[in-house]
């Protein structure tokens, strides 16, 4: 009875273990990788980047959004953001088609300290031969910006 | 030469030679996943929706486990309206085969055909550009819309353009019923692009 309980027990730790690592501000799969980094503007804004991989681009018909998870402290407008790139890159010798996307997210930061900006970013990623739609979560620890003037 | 240039310019562009709307929809005979032979004749005098389908586009997945697909069908069988999924993905590409549609028909609980139209012509002639693309026939056999679903174009009705989901099929539908003209007759498909072979 012991052994199987010292078992289970071991079994649970291993479990735990296993789990899926705490979402980050990085994610990747074969075909894309999206980075959330404090926003090149300096306000309280995240930039999401997703660039596209191994033939794919970034499927610009796709409506891109960003949803707020519980354990945020920044706030946003909404449960949805939709986002729009604000900056984009052609695929390298195509031209046609976009393989880099930059998003501009919003947050109202808290009054003080730090700001968890966490949540899951949809999007879509497509070839020639198949599309993807991804919905990655995604962590980011930013500090409030500071007041201006 | 000349006719070679047309089959280049139908394959380069589904959407270029294809049917107008209004105009009569493109006659067809396809075979469904049984072996069954259906066409659109068969169907005279009905209001006729085909759905280009392909099982391996996580948009059609969208639209039938969390969209507007999910019962669309189903509400409209009561009023006598035939439905149809055509999947013109050609051999070799994403979503062809009798199984791989057999399975996703199931699990999605279709209760029409999917009739399989492997050299696409079917899908050219309507201009089938994504999946999940919408035809609508009326009862006189002209196409009366072609377009995408609806307005969300994630497949899951979390994202309508203008804020309320508006289900394009099944106001062309109510129209036709009423014996109206279709209000919206033609949108953007959305979706993953039609698996057309070369």
């Amino acid at each position: 009875m012991i052994a199987r309980a010292a078992t289970a027990a071991w079994l649970i730790v291993l479990g735990a273990a296993r789990a899926d690592p705490p979402p980050g501000p990085r994610a990747q799969g074969p075909e894309w990788a999206v980075a959330a980094e404090p926003g090149a503007s300096g306000g309280p804004v995240v930039d999401l980047r997703v660039e596209a991989r191994a033939g794919f681009h970034v499927n610009l018909e796709y409506p891109m959004a960003f949803s707020p998870s519980p354990s945020a402290t920044a706030r946003f407008q909404g449960t949805r953001v939709p986002l729009r790139p604000a900056r984009t890159a052609a695929c390298p010798g195509d031209g046609k088609e976009v393989c880099s996307a930059t998003l501009e997210l919003p947050y109202l930061p808290p009054p003080a300290g730090a700001a968890r900006v966490a949540g899951t970013l949809a999007f879509s990623v497509c070839s020639a031969e198949r599309c993807l739609i991804q919905k990655v979560p995604l962590s980011l620890e930013v500090a409030s910006p500071a007041p201006r003037g | 030469m000349r006719a070679s240039l047309v089959l280049a310019m139908l394959a380069l562009a589904p959407s270029a030679l294809a049917a107008e709307v209004g105009a009569p929809a493109p006659a067809f005979t396809l075979t469904d996943l049984s072996g069954r032979q259906v066409s659109l004749s068969d169907f005279r005098g009905q209001l006729v929706v085909l759905e280009w389908f392909n099982p391996g586009c996580p948009f059609v997945r969208a639209s039938h486990t969390r969209g507007t697909l999910v019962d669309d069908a189903a509400r409209h069988a009561g009023g006598g309206v035939v439905w149809l999924a055509v999947n013109s993905a050609a051999p070799g590409k994403q979503g062809y085969g009798v199984e791989a549609n057999r399975a996703a028909a199931e699990s999605f609980r279709m209760q029409y055909p999917v009739l399989l139209d492997p050299t696409g012509q079917v899908g050219r002639a309507y201009g089938a550009t994504n999946t999940p693309g919408m035809m609508v026939v009326d009862r006189e056999g002209r196409l009366a819309y072609r377009g995408a679903i609806d307005n969300s174009p994630d497949g899951e009705r979390q994202a309508p353009q203008g804020g309320a989901v508006v289900d394009y099929v099944s106001a062309a539908l109510e129209d036709l019923a009423a014996g109206r003209p279709v209000r919206t007759p033609e949108t953007k498909q959305y979706g993953c692009s039609v698996k057309y072979g070369s």
